[in-house]
C-alpha cells in the first residue's frame, strides 16, 4: 500500500486543527516536564550530595582530638583499624571565639569601617590546610584565594554566623594574646561537610601560640558507614583506640546528608503531587482531543473511505471510524446525538432566565461524554489551585512553626570551644547573677545538651536496646516557655515525664503515653512520654533535671537559653551581656538558625510555578474542549445567529457551555484537593520524619475555599472565551455552508 | 400590484407603480477572498412591500449571496443594501442581529432546525431571543403551528418529522416575529415533489396575505407558479427581471 496519501491525509487533518494540535503539544510537553521534575526529585533525593561526596572524596567522619592527649603515633594507629578504609590528617586545628561582625575596609581617608551590627561572639573551629586538595575531603574555592599568610583565613560561604563576611574583610578574635585580626582571603569549603574555616598550618600555630587550644583533625572513611548505628560503631572503635578524653568532638557525614535529604524530602512530595495532577490533566486533555478528532473525523473518514482509502487511513482518528460505513461515518460526524440533550433543553427552557442563558446551560447535556471530560479537566485544574494554595499555606506555616528549646530562645549562652564543656558552680553563679541583672531578660533557664550521648562517659544518656544518636536537652528550672509546636500530648511538667520528637517515636516504635526507660550514668530512669514535639532532625528528648535526680545529668549545665522581654533588641542585649561577663570563656549567640534553615528551606516559588503550570494546563484543556464543542456546534450557532442571536448572546451561550461542567467540577475538586493536601502533608511528615502538627493541615478557611472554588469559573471563562468570541464573530454564511 | 426597478444593465428596466420599496440594493458588489470574479457585480434591485420575487440562476450565479446580503448575514464589498429604510450594509454585528430578528425570517433548504429542541422550542426561539413576552410568544407560536397544519407536532422533535413537516416548522420559526420580509433559500430543494408543492402553496398563501417574499429556487415551475416576479442572475449580474403570469 502506498503510504504517502495516508500521510498527506493525516497531515492535512493536523493542519485543519492548528490550535488543538498546539494545545496537545503544549499540554504533553508541560506534563512531561512536570512529571520528569517530580520523578527526578523522587529518585535523586540526596543524589547531588552523593555525587559531590564521591567527586570531592568526602570523609565520612571528621574527628577533633585534643592534641595534648593523643600522640601522632596514636592517631596513626587509628588509620590502621579494620573498620577504616581511608584517612587523612592529622591537620592542626583550633577553636577560637570570633566576632560575627566583619570589619570592612573603607576609603583610604576614612580608614577601617567597623559595622555596629549584632556585635556577638561565636566559637569557630579552624583547620590548617596547605591547599585545597587532600587524600580526603577536597576543598573548593568560591571566591578570593586560598590563605597564604599566617593571619589569613578562608571561610565557608554559608556557615551560620560568619556567612556575611566578604572577601577582604577582617575578623576579630578575642581571648588571645595580641588580639589577632584575621583577613578573609577567600571563600570556600567542603562539598561534603558543613565545616567553618581554614588557615595555613602556620596560621593555626600562631593562634595556638597566642593561647588558642591545640587540636588535631582526622578524617576517615569506613567500610560500613551508611547508617547511624554503623557510624556509631566506627566512632566507638576509634575512640577505643585513643586515650580517654582525647576526642573533643566529631562530625558524621550522615548529618549533612540528612539535612540535604530533608530539604529534598520536603520538596519531593510537593512536586510529585503536582506532577500527578499534570499527568492526569494531560491524559484527560489527550482523551478529549482524540475523542473530538474521532467524532469530527467521522465525516472526513467517511469521505476518505468512499474514495478508496482503506481502514488504515482512519487509524489516526480511530479504529472505530474504520468500522463504520462511509455514509454512517458522514452522518455521525455532522451533529451530536439529539436525544441526550432534549430533556435538558426542555427543563432549562422552563427556567425564568433569558433564552441564551438556558440554551447555554442545557447544551452540555447534548454531549455528556465531552462535558464530563471538560468537567474532569476543570476539576483537575481547580484541585491543583486549591492544593497549591493549601500547600503554600502549609509551607509558610512549616517554615514558621516554632521550634522547641533553642528554637524558642533568642539568645544562648554557652562555654567557648568545640566541646560542650559544663559550667562550674562559680560560673553558674556568675551567669545567673549577670542574667538577672540585665533588664531585658524575661526568661533564662539553665540546661544540659547531650549530643549523641557523647557529653562524656559519666553522663551519657541512652535508650537501652537502641543504638542511635540521641540529642537530649535537660532543663534545670521552668522550661514551659521553651515549648515550640506540640504535635500531640503536653509539655512535661514534672519528674518522670519526657517529650520527644517524631523521629524518636519512629525509631523506637513508641507513642505518646508509653513508658520509656532511659539509662543515665548507669542508672535506669523510668519515664513516660507525655508529648510529641515538632522538631525536625534526629531523635530528640526533652526533660526536666528532676527526672534524672541522683545522676550527673541533674546537676550538669552546659548552656543557658534566654528569652528577651518584648521590645528588647537582641543585638543590644547580646552586646550588653558580653560586656557584663568580661570573659572569653563564654560564647553568646543569637537564635539557632542552621538546622531550621537547612531542613525548612523550601522553594515556594517552585510551588507557585507548578500551580501556574497546572492551572494553565487546565485552562488549555477547557480551551481545547470548547474549541471542539464550538466546532461541533458551529452549525447550530450559525442557525441561531441567522435567526437573530446577537454576538453578546452568542458569547454568553458558549461561555455557559463550560459553566455547568465547571460548577460540578468545583463541587468535586474542592474535597478532592483537601484529601490530596492531607495526603501530601502526611507524606512530607513521613518523608522528613518531622511528624504533622495540626497547623500544617488546618490551613483552609471556608471563605477562602469558596473563593478557590470560584477558580473553576475563572478557568471555564479563560478557556472558553477564545472559542466564544470566535463563534460570535465568525461569518454566519460560512458556518451555514457546512451542511 | 407593484414591481421594482430592475438592473438597468440587464436591459429590462421596468417602470411601474410608485409602490413602497421594502428592499433596495444599489450597485451592490460582493467579492470573496481567493480571487475569481465577483459573486455579485454592481447589482441594483428593488423589491416592493408585498411582492413575491423568485431569484433564479445557475450554480455560482450569486443567488445565495444576494439572499445573504438582504438577510444581513453577509456584507457587500461595495454598494448599499437598504431594507425597511435601514442601511444594513453599514450596521454593526449586534444591530444586524437585531435587524434579522425583527425584519427578516429565513427559510433554508435543509431546514436548519435545532435537533435538541422540540417543534415549539424551535419556533419560539427567535421570539425568545427578541425578548417577546412569554405568553404572547406562545400564542403566536400556537397560531402559526395551527395555520401551517403542524399543531399536532408541537412537542415532537425534528428528527421524527418528514421533510415537508420540518420545512413547515422552519417557516413557522421564520414568521414568529412577523418579519417584514421572508427569505427562502431553495425551500423545496430537500423535500419530495408533493411536499414541495405544499410548501409552494403555503408560501403563495402567505404572500397573498401580504407577506413580502424573496425566494431562491432552481425550479422554473415553482418560480412561475408561486411568485409574481422572476429575477434571473448570471455570473453576478441580473440577466432578466420579468413578471410571471401571476404578476
Amino acid at each position: 500500500m502506498n503510504i504517502a496519501p495516508v500521510l498527506r491525509a493525516a497531515a492535512s487533518g493536523v493542519a485543519r486543527r492548528p490550535v488543538q494540535t498546539a494545545v496537545l503539544f503544549i499540554v504533553l510537553l508541560a506534563a512531561s516536564a512536570s512529571a520528569t521534575l517530580g520523578l527526578t526529585l523522587y529518585t535523586s533525593a540526596n543524589e547531588a550530595f552523593q555525587e559531590n561526596f564521591a567527586k570531592y572524596h568526602g570523609a565520612q567522619l571528621a574527628l577533633y582530638v585534643n592534641a595534648k592527649r593523643a600522640t601522632a603515633q596514636e592517631l596513626a594507629n587509628t588509620t590502621r583499624l579494620p573498620e577504616v578504609t581511608g584517612s587523612a590528617g592529622p591537620y592542626p586545628a583550633t577553636t577560637v571565639t570570633a566576632s560575627t561582625t566583619p570589619s570592612v575596609p573603607g576609603s583610604p581617608r576614612t580608614g577601617p569601617r567597623v559595622s555596629t551590627g549584632a556585635g556577638a561572639w561565636q566559637s569557630l573551629t579552624i583547620v590548617g590546610r596547605i591547599s585545597l586538595g587532600g587524600p580526603l575531603d577536597d576543598l573548593t574555592r568560591n571566591g578570593g584565594r586560598w590563605a597564604a599568610a599566617t593571619d589569613e583565613i578562608v571561610l565557608a560561604p554559608s556557615y551560620s554566623g560568619f556567612a556575611g563576611f566578604p572577601v577582604g574583610s577582617t575578623m576579630t578574635v578575642r581571648g588571645l594574646a595580641g588580639k589577632p585580626r584575621l583577613l578573609v582571603a577567600g571563600k570556600g569549603g567542603s562539598a561534603a561537610r558543613d565545616e567553618a574555616a581554614w588557615m595555613t598550618p602556620d596560621g593555626i600555630a600562631a593562634l595556638e601560640a597566642a593561647g588558642a587550644p591545640a587540636e588535631q583533625e582526622m578524617l576517615y572513611t569506613f567500610g560500613s558507614a551508611a547508617t547511624a548505628v554503623e557510624m556509631d560503631a566506627d566512632l566507638k572503635a576509634i575512640e577505643a583506640a585513643l586515650p580517654e578524653g582525647a576526642v573533643v568532638s566529631s562530625v558524621s557525614w550522615l548529618l549533612t546528608s540528612d539535612q540535604l535529604g530533608g530539604v529534598q524530602g520536603i520538596n519531593t512530595p510537593f512536586v510529585l503531587a503536582f506532577a500527578l495532577l499534570a499527568m492526569v490533566l494531560a491524559g484527560l486533555i489527550t482523551a478529549a482531543v482524540v475523542s473530538g478528532v474521532v467524532v469530527a473525523g467521522y465525516r472526513r473518514i467517511g469521505v476518505l473511505k468512499s474514495i478508496g482509502f482503506t481502514v488504515l487511513a482512519g487509524l489516526v482518528p480511530a479504529v472505530r471510524a474504520g468500522r463504520l460505513s462511509a455514509t454512517a461515518a458522514i452522518v455521525a460526524g455532522q451533529a451530536p446525538a439529539a436525544g441526550a440533550g432534549q430533556h435538558a433543553q426542555r427543563v432549562f427552557a422552563g427556567l425564568p432566565a433569558p433564552r441564551p442563558v438556558t440554551l447555554g446551560l442545557a447544551a452540555p447535556f447534548s454531549r455528556p461524554g465531552r462535558s464530563a471530560l471538560t468537567g474532569a479537566v476543570v476539576c483537575s485544574g481547580v484541585a491543583a489551585v486549591v492544593l497549591a494554595a493549601g500547600l503554600s499555606s502549609s509551607v509558610t506555616t512549616f517554615t514558621h512553626l516554632p521550634l522547641t528549646g533553642e528554637g524558642q530562645a533568642q539568645v544562648t549562652l554557652a562555654a567557648t570551644g568545640a566541646s560542650l564543656a559544663p559550667f562550674s558552680s562559680r560560673q553558674r553563679a556568675e551567669l545567673t547573677s549577670a542574667l538577672a541583672a540585665l533588664p531585658g531578660t524575661e526568661h533564662a533557664v539553665a540546661g544540659l545538651t547531650i549530643m549523641g550521648g557523647l557529653l562524656d562517659a559519666s553522663s551519657a544518656l541512652s535508650v537501652p536496646g537502641l543504638q542511635f544518636p540521641l540529642l537530649t536537652r535537660v532543663y534545670d528550672g521552668a522550661s514551659g516557655w521553651l515549648q515550640g509546636t506540640l504535635i500531640a500530648g503536653t509539655w512535661y511538667h514534672g519528674a518522670g515525664q519526657v517529650d520527644v520528637n517524631h523521629e524518636f517515636l519512629t525509631q523506637t516504635g513508641l507513642a505518646v503515653g508509653d513508658e520509656l526507660t532511659l539509662s543515665a550514668d548507669g542508672h535506669l530512669v523510668r519515664t513516660t512520654i507525655v508529648g510529641e514535639i515538632f522538631e525536625p532532625g534526629p531523635p530528640e528528648l526533652f526533660a526536666g533535671s528532676a527526672t534524672f535526680a541522683g545522676t550527673p545529668l541533674a546537676t550538669t549545665i552546659t548552656q543557658y537559653d534566654i528569652r528577651l522581654r518584648p521590645g528588647t533588641d537582641p543585638a543590644t542585649y547580646m552586646t550588653a551581656l558580653t560586656r557584663k561577663l568580661r570573659s572569653s570563656a563564654y560564647a553568646v549567640t543569637g537564635p539557632l538558625t542552621i538546622q531550621a534553615d537547612g531542613l525548612r528551606n523550601i522553594d515556594t516559588s517552585l510551588i507557585g510555578l507548578l500551580t501556574i503550570l497546572v492551572a494553565a494546563l487546565a485552562a488549555l484543556g477547557v480551551l481545547n474542549a470548547m474549541i471542539m464543542v464550538a466546532r461541533e456546534r458551529v452549525h447550530d450557532l450559525g442557525v441561531v445567529k441567522a435567526i437573530g442571536m446577537t454576538p453578546r448572546q452568542t458569547v454568553s451561550v458558549v461561555l455557559l457551555w463550560a459553566v455547568v461542567p465547571s460548577a460540578v467540577a468545583a463541587v468535586i475538586a474542592v474535597p478532592a484537593a483537601l484529601v490530596l493536601h492531607d495526603l501530601t502533608i502526611h507524606a512530607i511528615g513521613t518523608q522528613t520524619g518531622t511528624g504533622v502538627p495540626a497547623p500544617l493541615v488546618e490551613v483552609y478557611r471556608a471563605g477562602g475555599l469558596a473563593l478557590l472554588a470560584l477558580t473553576s469559573l475563572g478557568l471555564a471563562v479563560l478557556g472558553s472565551l477564545g472559542p466564544a468570541v470566535w463563534a460570535a464573530v465568525s461569518r454566519t454564511t460560512a458556518v451555514l455552508r457546512t451542511e | 400590484m407593484s414591481h421594482g426597478m430592475a438592473n438597468a444593465a440587464a436591459g429590462g428596466h421596468r417602470s411601474g407603480y410608485r409602490a413602497e420599496m421594502l428592499i433596495q440594493l444599489s450597485e451592490v458588489t460582493r467579492r470573496y477572498a481567493g480571487g475569481g470574479g465577483p459573486a455579485l457585480d454592481r447589482v441594483s434591485l428593488s423589491v416592493a412591500r408585498g411582492e413575491a420575487v423568485a431569484v433564479m440562476g445557475p450554480s455560482g450565479s450569486g443567488k445565495s449571496t444576494l439572499l445573504n446580503l438582504i438577510a444581513g448575514l453577509d456584507k457587500p464589498s461595495g454598494g448599499t443594501v437598504t431594507v425597511a429604510g435601514q442601511r444594513i450594509d453599514s450596521m454593526g454585528e449586534t444591530r444586524t442581529a437585531r435587524y434579522r430578528r425583527g425584519q427578516v425570517g429565513m427559510v433554508f433548504q435543509f431546514f436548519n432546525l435545532l435537533d435538541d429542541l422540540a417543534v415549539a422550542g424551535n419556533v419560539l426561539l427567535p421570539a425568545q431571543l427578541a425578548g417577546m413576552p412569554r405568553r404572547k410568544a406562545r400564542a403566536r407560536c400556537a397560531e402559526l403551528l395551527a395555520r401551517l397544519g403542524i399543531g399536532r407536532h408541537r412537542d415532537a422533535y425534528p428528527a421524527r418529522l418528514s421533510g415537508g413537516e420540518r420545512q413547515r416548522v422552519a417557516i413557522a420559526r421564520a414568521l414568529i416575529n412577523s418579519p417584514a420580509v421572508l427569505l427562502a433559500d431553495e425551500p423545496t430543494g430537500a423535500v419530495d415533489t408533493a411536499a414541495g408543492q405544499e410548501i409552494g402553496q403555503l408560501l403563495l398563501e402567505l404572500n397573498a396575505a401580504g407577506q413580502t417574499l424573496v425566494m431562491v429556487t432552481h425550479s422554473p415551475e415553482l418560480a412561475a407558479r408561486y411568485s409574481r416576479r422572476v429575477v434571473r442572475l448570471l455570473d453576478g449580474h441580473v440577466a432578466s427581471d420579468i413578471a410571471t403570469a401571476r404578476g
